[in-house]
């Protein structure tokens, strides 16, 4: 039987791959590429606390179904907005669009 | 008596004695809604009310004298358990009053119809003179001092609007503010002294005040200091020193509200209110003396004052000041009838005296130096012997009117004060006496000396020439021009000489002259002081003194005394005129400057008033708003601080927040050492 | 019936303003006559209840209680209902408001928002005077202060953005120093109660507060907290010095009939709410702070007095009377005598009008001479008699002379000031003649005002100035009618005010 513990570390290390990208990257496609990555982590944490957690249980698998299919929503409506944005703005550099600041 | 016959017929006109006073009313908001319709008419719808009141008022008189005293009262206010009424009341004094009042004012409306009559506003000033009579009569029939309070309120707020009746002249403004804001200190010393007394007997009534008075409800300090208070309310009224300043200036608005108002009635409200209040006074001998000095210090300050001056109006004013510091002098010294019955006498010669100043001003194209006068005797001959006789009433010549009630005033003087008050009397009614013959003299023997009537002289004080002279200053002189019509002297016919006015400007001259002739005998002591008996009746006012005969011939001589320095001054020039000027002229220029009491006051109050003032409004933007605009500003600039590191990089955000949830989380192991 | 005049009478504005949003912008005559009509069917709706108001009764009449929140032991209510207190400025805020809006019909700019916001402000003065609710007095009083911020800061003069924040700033403040002493108020009794049965109701609290079984909640440092915390949110309100520098600013910015609105009914709010909330809830705390209150309303008089007397510009000038008349209120309050609490009413209600008077007097100067500096002015009786007639009289009445309404007041202020207990303000005969020179400052800066303004020679530019407008006529004619009614005649609002005040005075006097 393998740890849990490897699992969480696995899930950690992706997470933090995942927030390193969100918050450095400029282009906007690796930002939202970056998001998935963190949202696949959680799922591995649900999965396997789902097979060998404390109180194991099928809801984490579930969950997982769930958020794999929001995630997917989540992507097509990101990138729509992307395209809207590249047409109208000619650029999807994080740092262009700061026009809701102060 | 007539009395008898209306009491059989059961009229009972004192129950309409309230309509005395609602007839100016009525022509008041008559002439106020219609006037500028009506134009010339006013003066007879004036004349036609107040002629009413008249008749009400003799009416009223007679039914008082051998009668009742008669109250009649309404609910006003409810004020906590009090309740404070408002109504209406004839007493001996007040009957007495309502003739006075009625009659002056009557024979000044009269007057100012011919005096007024090429003044574009006529209408406005008998509306005035309307509400001013309603004022005046409604203080006089007050039954309680509240109602008495807001009348009197009323006929400042008259005095105010007729001194600055001719509203365009600078002078007339000034002096409106001044007469109105000066009386207002005595006011709110009156106010005072009647809350106090409302507070400690739980109404404004006379009567119950003169019972609280009688059962010791009120502690002997509490009444000195409310009778204090309540004469401070009649100084600024009856022009006492040190609050007078403002009568002579009064003498801005036109020559019939001189009359009426500052020589005859309002001004005498004063004397008025302390006879009303008459038994709290007799409580206190310290109240008492204060009376009795404040009105002698002020007969002496206010002839000397006379003494000096030039110009006719001022003259008389100073004359009108000096006799009612007689009448407080007289009340003063426990005389209630003799200052009363001075307050009677001297209404119908000062009116008389200020009429006739008003037709000689009138005759000589408004002009009111008595230098540039003389030798109007042979011209206006009514108006000269109509003066003479209200000169010789005033200066206390035996038989007349001033004569009878200064023998009085000098009897009680000289019976309740002391020495030294009966000796600044005798030197006032010397003074009085000569102040009065050198302005006879000087305006009606000798040469007239005005010259050609249509060139005013630059030296002449002259409305016309001071209007003009702002005007050309303000607007240009076309606009001054157009302006001319509004004075009432105007005349078109060039004529060098003056002559004597119209009959509707003698006919009330002569009425009031027979007044000042006969109104002393109905005190008189071989009548039986008739007067004496009417007023004092069921009132507790304490005997009143009688001098002996030789008093009478003391006060005669002094008169005649006075008379006869002005007669080798000016008419004979015996005495050279600069005779006094010129040996002391340093207190001869005390007394033109008004004993530098005005300069004083600026210096004293109204500078220093306006400096902190201007002080505080300083300190009002700088520190009490600057203490604001600096918190608002405080937060305003970090808020700017702060948001210049919002740059609207959503990456920065995300950092702060895992930093941030960092710190939270390490936080968290440090102080609980793990989540649990 | 009453009582449910009072829900129409409160809500009848905010409907008005819903059926204005309706009117195309463009009839502008519709929407005016539309706000007359609803704030006249206010002023009828007023009327009514005061000529069915029960003068006998002390207490509170008419009221309704319908509950609006229920969360446990956290119970609001819409509790409403009117007593000798806010009888009369139910009737001074319809009445002034009516009269406002007359004075308003000059307004060309965005005429449709102005009488919304119009119509919601006098909904929310409506609904302040009505509420016995904390809670409901709370959102009432804010209420208010919105549609005042626009009014300012839409129809403002030059620096109106400048005036209306500082407005909304103050009392923004004030109304956060008053929530929260009414959160504390209300956990304070709550405690007291062991959160039994508790409300935001003042009438409920005031029983509370004054049942003695309670003393270790209620101690004398947490009541004296509590009533300071009340003082200051009122005092910003009414204003009193040092929290008054926003009404001068606010004042000289606002177009006249806000103006009229803001000295004649806002400000009233502030002494409304101190004798209600304050006096009301914590009457002992009152009577220990008598001597602060009634300095601080001698501070207001004299203060105010000196300011306006240096002012330049006209309407400061009266603005700063504002603060000094509101002076006497506070001073009839703090004497805690029958005569000076109704002073202190009477003075609310009589100022309510002469200020709208004297506010709509120099908005037609303005409107006509194109300026506002007393030194530029003067002479205008010549040109504008019956203007200046107005002007003046509204003067006189402001120096309180008699026969017109400010007079009454300003008697019975001093009456109760001076028969003020020497055991509750030591040096009332002190204050009462410091007060006495007010009186005289007064008089002072109002005819040198007059003085320099109506009369003396006029300016060739001023010749031929159109004098007052037949619509001028109902604004000016009534509030004078009104001053001088209640000058004259006060026995109508003296009957009125006497049992509440009895009451009220009864409570300290035990």
């Amino acid at each position: 039987m393998v740890s849990i513990t490897l699992f969480l570390a696995l899930a950690a290390i992706l997470f933090c791959i995942g927030l390193y990208g969100v918050l450095t990257r400029r282009h906007l496609v690796i930002v939202l590429a970056s998001i998935e990555l963190m949202l696949n982590a959680v799922n591995i944490n649900l999965v396997a606390f789902s097979a060998i957690g404390p109180f194991a249980n099928i809801t984490g698998q579930v969950f997982t179904l769930f958020v794999i299919t929001v995630a997917a929503a989540e992507a097509a409506v990101a990138l729509a907005i992307l395209i809207a944005l590249y047409r109208n703005r000619n650029s999807i550099d994080v740092l262009k669009h700061d026009l809701l600041r102060w | 008596m007539c009395h008898g016959i209306l009491k059989e017929k059961g009229v009972g006109m004192m129950h309409y004695a309230w309509l005395i006073p609602v007839f100016p009313l009525i022509t008041f908001l008559i002439l106020l809604v219609a006037g500028r319709v009506l134009k010339e008419k006013v003066a007879y719808i004036g004349i036609a009310g107040l002629a009413l009141s008249f008749l009400l008022s003799v009416l009223v008189l007679l039914e008082r004298i051998g009668g009742e005293t008669y109250t009649y009262v309404l609910n006003w206010m409810t004020v906590g358990e009090n309740v404070v009424t408002m109504g209406y009341e004839v007493t001996a004094l007040n009957a007495m009053m309502l003739i006075v009042v009625t009659l002056v004012s009557l024979v000044v409306h009269i007057f100012s119809k011919e005096y007024m009559k090429e003044d574009d506003r006529i209408h406005v000033f008998f509306a005035y003179l309307g509400l001013f009579s309603f004022s005046m009569l409604g203080l006089v029939l007050a039954p309680n001092i509240l109602q008495l309070f807001i009348f009197w309120e009323l006929v400042g707020l008259c005095s105010f609007l007729l001194v600055g009746f001719w509203y365009f002249k600078p002078e007339a403004a000034a002096a409106a503010k001044k007469a109105f804001l000066i009386t207002r200190i005595g006011d709110v010393g009156l106010l005072i002294g009647l809350v106090l007394l409302f507070n400690r007997v739980g109404s404004f009534n006379y009567a119950e005040i003169y019972t609280a008075v009688e059962m010791d409800q009120l502690s002997a300090p509490m009444i000195t200091t409310i009778a204090l208070l309540i004469f401070l309310g009649a100084v600024g009224k009856s022009a006492q020193f040190p609050l007078h300043v403002w009568l002579p200036d009064a003498m801005e608005g036109p020559t019939p509200v001189s009359a009426l108002i500052h020589a005859a009635t309002m001004v005498a409200a004063g004397v008025y209110l302390i006879g009303v209040m008459y038994p709290l006074f007799l409580a206190s001998s310290t109240a008492m003396t204060v009376v009795a000095y404040t009105g002698a210090l002020t007969a002496l300050f206010a002839a000397t004052m006379a003494l000096v001056n030039n110009d006719i109006k001022r003259i008389l004013a100073y004359s009108t000041i000096s006799q009612l510091g007689f009448m407080i002098l007289a009340l003063g010294t426990a005389g209630y009838v003799a200052g009363l019955f001075h307050l009677m006498t001297h209404a119908f010669f000062k009116a008389l005296l200020f009429l006739g100043a008003g037709s000689v001003i009138f005759a000589v194209h408004h002009r009111q130096d008595i230098r540039d006068m003389g030798g109007l005797w042979g011209k206006m001959k009514v108006t000269s012997v109509t003066f003479l006789i209200g000169s010789l009433a005033i200066a206390g010549i035996f038989p007349l009117a001033g004569f009878w009630s200064k023998e009085e005033i000098l009897a009680s003087t000289l019976i309740n004060g002391d020495g030294f008050l009966f000796l600044i009397a005798l030197v006032t009614a010397f003074l009085t006496a000569f102040y009065m013959f050198r302005l006879f003299f000087k305006t009606f023997t000798g040469e007239f000396k005005g010259g050609d009537l249509n060139d005013p002289t630059e030296e002449t004080f002259n409305e016309q020439a001071a209007w003009e002279a702002t005007q050309s200053a303000e607007v240009g002189l076309d606009a001054g021009y157009e302006e001319r019509k509004v004075y009432p002297n105007h005349q078109e016919v060039p004529e060098n000489e003056p002559r004597e006015n119209a009959g509707l400007m003698t006919f009330p001259l002569m009425v009031l002259a027979v007044l000042a002739v006969i109104a002393g005998f109905i005190n008189a002591p071989f009548l039986g002081h008739q007067l004496e008996a009417f007023l004092t009746a069921g009132l507790n006012v304490g005997t009143q003194p009688h001098g002996a005969l030789w008093l009478a011939f003391l006060s005669v001589a002094v008169a005649v005394a006075g008379i006869s320095l002005a007669w080798a001054m000016y008419v004979k020039g015996f005495i050279r005129e600069d005779f006094f000027s010129s040996k002391a002229p340093s207190i001869h220029k005390l007394f033109q400057n008004n004993y530098y009491l005005d300069d004083i006051y600026l210096a004293v109050f109204v500078r220093p008033t306006k400096e902190i003032s201007l002080l505080l409004w300083e300190m009002d933007k700088t520190i009490v708003d600057g203490v604001i605009t600096l918190i608002g500003s405080l937060t305003s600039r970090s808020g700017k601080a702060m948001g210049k590191h919002q740059d609207g990089q959503l990456q920065t955000y995300g950092l702060v927040t895992v930093f941030g949830g960092m710190v939270v989380i390490g936080l968290a192991f440090a102080v609980r050492g793990y989540f649990g | 019936m009453m009582a449910n005049m009072l829900i129409w009478l409160v809500f009848l504005p905010l409907i008005g303003a819903i059926l204005l949003f309706t009117i195309p912008k463009e009839n502008v005559n519709v929407i005016r006559s539309l706000a007359t009509i609803v704030s006249g069917m206010a002023l009828i709706l007023t009327v009514i209840i005061w000529g069915g108001f029960d003068r006998g009764v002390s207490g509170i009449q008419n009221g309704t209680t319908l509950p609006w929140f229920d969360l446990g032991f956290l119970q609001i209510n819409f509790e409403i209902g009117i007593d000798g207190l806010s009888m009369p400025l139910l009737l001074l805020t319809t009445l002034v408001t009516t009269l406002s809006i007359f004075a308003s019909f000059s307004i060309e700019k965005r005429v449709k928002e102005f009488y919304i916001w119009t119509l919601i402000l006098l909904s929310g003065m409506l609904g302040v005077f009505v509420a016995l609710d904390m809670f409901l007095f709370f959102l009432f009083f804010e209420l208010t202060l919105v549609p005042m911020f626009f009014l300012i800061g839409i129809w403002g003069g030059k620096m109106r953005s400048y005036a209306s924040f500082k407005f909304l700033l103050y009392t923004g403040i004030g109304s956060g120093i008053m929530f929260m002493t009414f959160l504390a108020i209300f956990t304070k009794g709550a405690e007291a109660m062991n959160f039994q049965g508790t409300s935001f109701s003042m009438i409920r609290l005031a029983e509370i507060f004054a049942n003695p079984a309670n003393p270790e909640v209620l101690s004398e440092g947490v009541k004296a907290a509590l009533f300071l915390g009340l003082l200051v949110a009122f005092a910003i309100k009414l204003p009193v010095f040092p929290f008054h520098t926003w009404l001068p600013n606010a004042h000289v910015e606002a177009p006249t009939a806000v103006s009229m609105i803001l000295a004649g009914i806002l400000l009233k709010m502030g002494g409304y709410g101190l004798i209600r909330a304050g006096f009301g809830i914590l009457p002992d705390q009152a009577a220990k702070f008598a001597t602060l209150i009634a300095i601080l309303g001698l501070i207001n008089i004299i203060y105010g007095a000196l300011l306006a007397l240096v002012q330049t510009d006209l309407k400061a000038l009266v603005a700063y009377s504002s603060i000094s008349h509101m002076g006497i209120v506070l001073l009839g309050i703090a004497s805690f005598t029958h005569s000076g609490m109704q002073g202190a009413v009477f003075q609310l209600v009589s100022h309510g009008f002469i200020s709208a008077l004297l506010f709509f007097m120099v908005g037609a100067m303005y409107e006509r001479t194109k300026t506002r500096t007393i030194s530029e002015m003067g002479g205008l009786s010549k040109s504008v008699p019956i203007l200046a007639g107005f002007m003046l009289a509204a003067a006189m009445a402001s120096i309180g002379l008699p026969g017109l309404s400010g007079f009454v007041s300003e008697l019975l202020a001093f009456i109760g000031i001076f028969g003020a207990s020497a055991d509750l303000i030591p040096a009332a005969m002190t204050i009462g003649i410091i007060a006495g020179i007010g009186i005289i400052l007064t008089a002072a800066y109002l005819l040198w005002a007059m003085q320099r303004t109506t009369f003396g020679p006029i300016k060739e530019k001023f010749m031929n100035l159109p004098d007052a407008r037949p619509m001028e006529y109902v604004p000016m004619v009534g509030l004078l009618a009104l001053s001088l009614i209640l000058g004259v005649y006060p026995h109508i609002l003296s009957d009125v005010i006497n049992t509440t005040v009895i009451d009220i005075v009864s409570r300290i006097g035990g």
